[in-house]
């Protein structure tokens, strides 16, 4: 099954007077299970590629598809639901909100369903063991190191079970030694859970470790 | 230095200028309320014609019977002196160097053309023109002689002159008053009805009220004037005054009554009759004054309350700039001058406004005449209050908010809040 | 979620309190205007007990009652009176003094077996019933039968009657240990001081009119026909001169007197609501300022729940929500606060119906109060992109 598919679409933004075209023309199958990495320099419309995958954001042209459901059309309750249930988020500065423990960052995704609070600890409690932070629940994201606040970032992308898990250079932040350490997680999610992962990044070697490699410029892919 | 302060605080009020609205609209219209009821009591209490003899004069206003028991003082009578009393008391006291005797201001009836007119009325003595100092429009205070044959003769203010007589010159003419007739010698502008000493529409002799000191009873319907050579010889005065008070037969009354009079301000007289019923010869003006302070206070509460939250919001939106800052060096200090520097002009330019609107507001409640003859006006005195309550207002909401910022770690502040 | 929201709120508790305090203070403000409004309003409501129009007083100013009341003042003035109701244009006129709706009041304790109170009392003659419209509830009116008793009439209203005398039958009881005073009627709450006054326990002393008393007369009430001829309180005016020629009076409608009555009621109550009207103004752009800087600062937050799945309407509610959490905390704390001042004896003159009146008051409009302030920072809120807000460094 295809889990995403991108067909000829063009993203434009307009601010008053300036219109930019973010991307132009693209198509993109990922299909269930795949680690794929996207690449390319500053402003070549990665950001854009990834808020349209990840159902941020809509096309200005050409369809995106969902497990071959087209998403046009779909309204804020319907793609909210989507991303909710579907889709992981890792960010490159984690987005952990401060004012709430790890716990209850990681709980996030799960408030927006219908589920009994028993059941969302149990949930958070195992995510966190995954990324074996679970010692460090009851602490704020601001006392941990960098490397273990993006490992909360990614219980949390994982405590809903997503078949989609998008990551936003997980690594930038990070030194080399940490960023391994999430490419192991990631890959051993891929592997195990069978999620279908994309990732932006600027690494190359990191790129190496996934299945396939799709490179932008200048809004258009050219691989 | 300072000129960047007031540089940097104007381009951060232009830049939230929601902020700055919300902030002005609490400090103007807190301060805006404090100034007219500062207004207001300065126009009952305040020492502005024809009261220019204020500090120097004392008033006999109020005389207690109370009684001594067991469980304290209780009250008898709480009322005014009578003429006899006030003779008995206030003659030849050392450090005296004119006195008078008033009545209380009543109503009278009269009727222009089957139209009721109703005007307070009020006897005086010849001294009374001497204590007060009236603006005469024209004519002149009733003399000694006048006052001493009796004559019918009466000083009217300038709104009884436009009811009786139209706008025209009217000394000479006669009008009724409870079915009476008096010659006007005189018109002075109106005197409002909030200065309870001088205040009525007309002015007569005493000696034009054939009841007038008949009797030998102790409390009537009188105030007494004593214009001290100085407030210096305010202590003797009131000291002879209660030997004297003391001495008096009271047998007439019940046995175990003792009678209470001071002489005292105005004002005085207000805070002795909140604070002690009018039981006790104590001065309770510091109490008053203390009362008033904190009802202000808690008037202010909120407003500042809401200002501390505006202040924490604003400082907390520029938590990244502070850190930037503090990071390259500034020294706190620095940084909490540059908010409190804002935080006063914005105060100041609040009371500004709240100036123009007390004055507004106070001109159009003079205008409507809900208060009789009130003219309320701003002064340098009340200047000053709000200035001295814009500084206490300005300190308190800036300072939390400083204190914080100063303790803002850059890092936290760096990371954009976990203030 | 609730819970979420609370940990929420309580981990930014020191920035909440702050704003938790403020709606604390607007409670209390709030509190205090329910509380005037209330009492007004019930008082409003409550019935006079007398009709007043086309009624005049006609006050005389002795200077000194005690000493100048004799025989001969008396005299005069009931030849003023009889001269009065000689009038063609008026219908009765009575003794009332005081007057009803003046500013003198008398009163006095009553007894009756050992239950003692006090109330305020005010001497009416015979025809007072006639010149207020006053209806009996029970038992009977002054008449000049009564001239013949060795004991002295009074009236009483109704809140007099259940406070002295409970659920006895009030009729021919004495209300003096010495018997002196009993009484023969009860009406409704009469009101002297108006409609804004308070309802206080009050009796009509017979006044009689056929001899002399030691009482002083110096109050008639007079009711005229509909539109009385003009010169009619001059012609008033010119009758007691003619008795009494030195004799200080004072003519007026009672409507007049009721209605400065009302004004010193309501002045107070417009400059505490006009107040506390502003104050509230100030309270709401205040919070719409703190919400609104609070959603700036929250973007990043706002943008990472949207995209992990909050519709628009999620996010909508929970804000909401959360602000309604904080104002709980600070109007239930004032809540309890003043729940707690009759118990122990500070508010202890309001009843437990005001007090929950105004308790009711003061939170639907704290509710409203906060809602209106909350609604436009929220909704910009739900317009924050998630691709923007999570891009934005």
């Amino acid at each position: 099954m295809n889990m995403i598919t991108l067909e000829n679409v063009d993203k434009v933004y307009r601010t008053d007077k300036i219109e930019t075209l973010a991307l132009s023309n693209v198509n993109l199958t990922v299909e269930e299970g795949e680690f794929v990495a996207v690449m390319g320099p500053s402003g070549c419309g990665k950001s854009t590629l990834l808020n349209l995958v990840g159902l941020l954001d809509k096309p200005s042209k050409g369809a995106v598809r969902m497990m071959d459901r087209d998403i046009n059309g779909n309204s804020d309750r319907k793609m909210a639901k989507l991303r909710n249930e579907n889709i992981g988020f890792i960010f490159q500065s984690f987005h952990l909100v401060n004012d709430l423990s790890v716990i209850d960052n990681v709980e996030i995704p799960l408030l927006y369903r219908k589920m009994s609070g028993k059941e969302r600890r149990n949930r958070c409690k195992e995510a966190l063991e995954k990324v074996d932070l679970l010692s460090r629940m009851h602490h704020r994201p601001s006392q941990l190191s960098g490397g273990q606040q993006q490992r909360v970032a990614i219980a949390r992308a994982i405590v809903g079970e997503p078949r989609l898990l998008l990551a936003d250079e997980p690594t930038g932040n990070l030194d080399s030694q940490m960023g391994f350490e999430i490419m192991d997680i990631l890959n051993g999610l891929n592997k195990n859970a069978n999620t279908t992962i994309v990732m932006v990044t600027h690494d190359q070697r990191l790129a190496d470790d996934t299945e396939r490699v799709i490179r932008l410029f200048d809004g258009r892919r050219i691989n | 230095m300072l000129k960047n302060y007031l540089k940097t605080a104007w381009v951060v009020f232009m830049r939230r200028k929601f902020f700055t609205f919300v902030n002005l609209f609490g400090i103007t219209f807190t301060l805006a309320i404090l100034m007219i009821a500062s207004a207001m009591l300065d126009h009952i209490f305040g020492g502005t014609p024809p009261e220019v003899n204020q500090r120097r004069t004392l008033g006999i206003y109020r005389v207690s019977m109370c009684e001594d028991s067991e469980e304290g003082r209780d009250m008898g009578i709480s009322a005014m002196a009578s003429a006899y009393m006030l003779e008995q008391c206030m003659e030849d006291l050392p450090g005296v160097e004119n006195t008078s005797i008033i009545g209380m201001f009543w109503q009278v009836l009269s009727f222009i053309d089957n139209r009721k007119v109703t005007s307070y009325l009020r006897n005086v003595d010849a001294n009374f023109w001497e204590i007060m100092q009236f603006e005469f429009i024209e004519g002149r205070p009733f003399t000694h002689d006048e006052y001493d044959n009796g004559a019918n003769v009466a000083v009217i203010n300038e709104a009884t002159r436009d009811k009786f007589f139209g706008n025209t010159e009217c000394v000479g003419n006669s009008f009724e008053a409870n079915g009476k007739s008096y010659r006007v010698v005189g018109v002075v502008e109106n005197v409002p009805i909030l200065r309870f000493t001088p205040f009525a529409d007309i002015w007569v002799p005493h000696t034009t009220d054939p009841g007038y000191n008949q009797n030998n009873e102790l409390v009537g319907l009188y105030i007494g004037l004593m214009l001290a050579e100085s407030r210096d010889a305010f202590p003797m005065i009131k000291e002879e005054f209660i030997s004297r008070v003391n001495n008096l037969d009271i047998s007439a009354y019940h046995p175990n009554n003792k009678i209470i009079s001071v002489p005292e301000t105005f004002l005085d007289n207000i805070a002795r009759l909140i604070f002690s019923f009018g039981l006790s010869t104590g001065n309770f003006t510091k109490q008053l004054y203390i009362a008033a302070f904190i009802l202000m206070i808690l008037f202010m509460v909120l407003p500042t309350l809401n200002m501390v939250n505006l202040n924490m919001s604003r400082i907390m939106e520029r938590s990244s700039e502070i850190g930037v800052r503090k990071a390259f060096g500034a020294p706190s200090a620095t940084l909490v001058g540059q908010f409190l520097v804002e935080n006063i002009v914005l105060t100041s330019a609040g009371g500004l406004l709240a100036l123009l609107i007390a004055y507004v507001v106070l001109a159009v409640i003079s205008s409507t005449g809900v208060i009789p003859y009130a003219q309320f006006t701003l002064n340098i005195r009340i200047f000053l209050t709000a200035v001295g309550i814009a500084f206490v207002f300005g300190t308190f909401s800036g300072v939390y908010p400083a204190w914080r910022m100063s303790r803002m770690n850059p890092v936290d502040a760096l990371r954009g809040g976990a203030a | 979620m609730i819970r979420h929201l609370l940990r929420l709120v309580w981990n930014r508790k020191r920035f909440n309190f702050l704003l938790m305090l403020e709606i604390f203070v607007s409670f209390i403000v709030l509190f205090s205007v329910g509380v005037l409004a209330e009492i007004f309003v019930t008082r409003v409501k409550k019935p006079l007990g007398i009709h007043y129009d086309n009624v005049y007083t006609l006050g005389f100013d002795f200077r000194d009652l005690e000493s100048e009341w004799n025989e001969t003042k008396y005299n005069q003035i009931m030849e003023i009176f009889d001269e009065i109701e000689r009038l063609s244009s008026v219908e009765a006129v009575a003794i009332n003094c005081p007057v009803t709706f003046g500013m003198a009041v008398s009163s006095r304790n009553l007894t009756y077996n050992d239950n003692s109170v006090s109330s305020q009392y005010s001497r009416f003659s015979d025809d007072a019933r006639e010149v207020f419209g006053i209806e009996m509830i029970q038992g009977e009116w002054f008449s000049e039968e009564h001239d013949a008793l060795d004991w002295t009439p009074i009236v009483i209203n109704r809140m007099l009657a259940e406070e002295l005398f409970g659920d006895e039958d009030p009729i021919g009881k004495p209300v003096l240990e010495d018997g002196s005073m009993r009484v023969v009627g009860v009406i409704e709450d009469f009101r002297s001081s108006g409609e804004y006054g308070q309802i206080k326990r009050f009796y009509l002393l017979r006044q009689s009119t056929t001899h002399y008393s030691s009482y002083a007369i110096y109050n008639l009430v007079i009711r005229t026909h509909p539109n009385p001829p003009e010169d009619f309180q001059e012609n008033v005016m010119d009758i007691v001169h003619t008795v009494m020629p030195d004799m200080a009076i004072n003519i007026d409608p009672l409507e007049k007197l009721k209605a400065r009555n009302r004004q010193f009621a309501l002045v107070p109550l417009t400059i505490t609501i006009v107040i506390a009207a502003f104050l509230m103004i100030m309270v709401a752009l205040g919070m719409i300022g703190v919400f609104w800087q609070s959603i700036t600062r929250r973007r990043e937050e706002i943008g990472l729940r949207r995209a992990l799945g909050s519709t628009k309407k999620t996010l909508y509610q929970n804000l909401l929500m959360e602000i309604f959490l904080i104002v709980n905390l600070g109007s239930a704390l004032a809540a309890i606060i003043l729940v707690q001042l009759p118990v122990i004896g500070v508010l202890s003159f309001l009843s437990w119906k005001t007090m929950f009146v105004a308790l009711g008051f003061s939170f639907v409009l704290i509710y409203l109060l906060s809602f209106m302030s909350g609604m436009y920072p929220v909704w910009l809120a739900t317009r924050i992109q998630p691709a923007e807000a999570l891009h934005y460094e």
